[in-house]
């Protein structure tokens, strides 16, 4: 049996963001959600502070989001003006050489998918 | 922004299906229907990452949990479950109200079901469409029910039933779940509505 014999609808798009972007701008994330984009949440990382906890959360959304470009996916992120936590994630993507583009999270055309 | 004094804790595949093993995804990235529903209820959404895809990888074959169960994973299983557990306790601190929603019938995210069948290992070998499915927890929510009861946490627990995330010939006949889609979201719906 092949894969392709099994229902399968992975859409193999995903976007990632802070759940704070997704509070402060859903009509944009909804936009991206119509378009069949998987979300990948960062926490609010700042609850955790400096703890081991806070870096098991940023490795484990890294190991996820590597995988899927592994894989060929497609992976953006949406990146609102203030956004630390989702910064730490790119940082530590960075570190990895890993390579996804970038969204600003505004409200013009360029937030769109 | 006002802090919302709801919390929900979701495994990652029902916000996106691209981390599911290949072959059982009927949906295209979230269950829709359920991510419009906790925004416009106003809950915060925590999205745990699928322990699974970080530890197997997304080319995975269709598991059991005793092919889960080792010692490497229950480790990995474990340090993300206490990373959960002190996000959870952060927000109980400020005064949140927390929920979990897991994934029926899966080997690492099953509350009520699970799939089971010890004589999976070894040489590859063709495997029936229906699951293994026995009454059980996954991996992960078991090391995540002792993260939380170590640190006294109120959390209301639930998992999506298998209609909601798995293709028909995937879900169980019997058991604690509901069997067609609309009634699998009803019920997490009103889960989450109590």
């Amino acid at each position: 049996m092949r894969e392709l014999d099994f229902l399968d609808r992975r859409s193999r798009r995903t976007l990632l963001l802070s759940g704070a972007t997704l509070r402060r701008h859903r009509d944009v994330v909804d936009r991206w959600v119509e378009e069949g984009y998987g979300l990948t949440l960062v926490p609010r990382l700042e609850l955790l502070g400096t703890s081991a906890s806070a870096h098991t959360w940023v490795q484990a959304l890294c190991d996820t989001v590597e995988e899927m470009v592994r894989h060929q996916h497609t992976v953006v992120a949406l990146r609102a003006a203030e956004d630390p936590d989702l910064d730490k994630v790119l940082q530590a993507l960075a570190q990895r050489q890993v390579k996804i583009p970038v969204r600003p999270c505004t409200s013009g055309k360029e937030a769109d998918p | 922004m006002q802090e919302s004094d709801k919390v929900v804790f979701l495994m990652h595949s029902v916000l996106n299906m691209n981390v599911r093993a290949p072959g059982i995804a009927v949906h295209r990235g979230p269950i829709e229907d359920l991510y419009r529903f906790l925004l416009d209820r106003g809950f915060e959404v925590v999205q745990i990452p699928c322990p699974e895809t970080s530890f197997v990888g997304l080319r995975r074959w269709w598991f059991t949990r005793e092919l889960y169960d080792s010692v490497g994973y229950r480790r990995h299983c474990r340090q993300l479950a206490e990373a959960v557990a002190d996000l959870a306790e952060a927000y109980h601190r400020r005064g949140a109200k927390l929920y979990f929603v897991g994934q029926g019938l899966s080997p690492t995210c099953g509350l009520r079901m699970t799939q089971s069948d010890p004589t999976w290992g070894g040489k590859p070998f063709q495997v029936p469409l229906e699951p293994p499915a026995v009454v059980g927890k996954g991996v992960f929510v078991e090391e995540l029910e002792r993260a939380l009861a170590q640190r006294g946490l109120p959390v209301r627990m639930t998992d999506v039933a298998p209609a909601a995330i798995y293709p028909p010939y995937r879900i169980p006949r019997e058991g604690p779940y509901p069997t067609s889609l609309p009634e699998a979201l009803e019920e997490v719906k009103k889960f989450l509505d109590a």
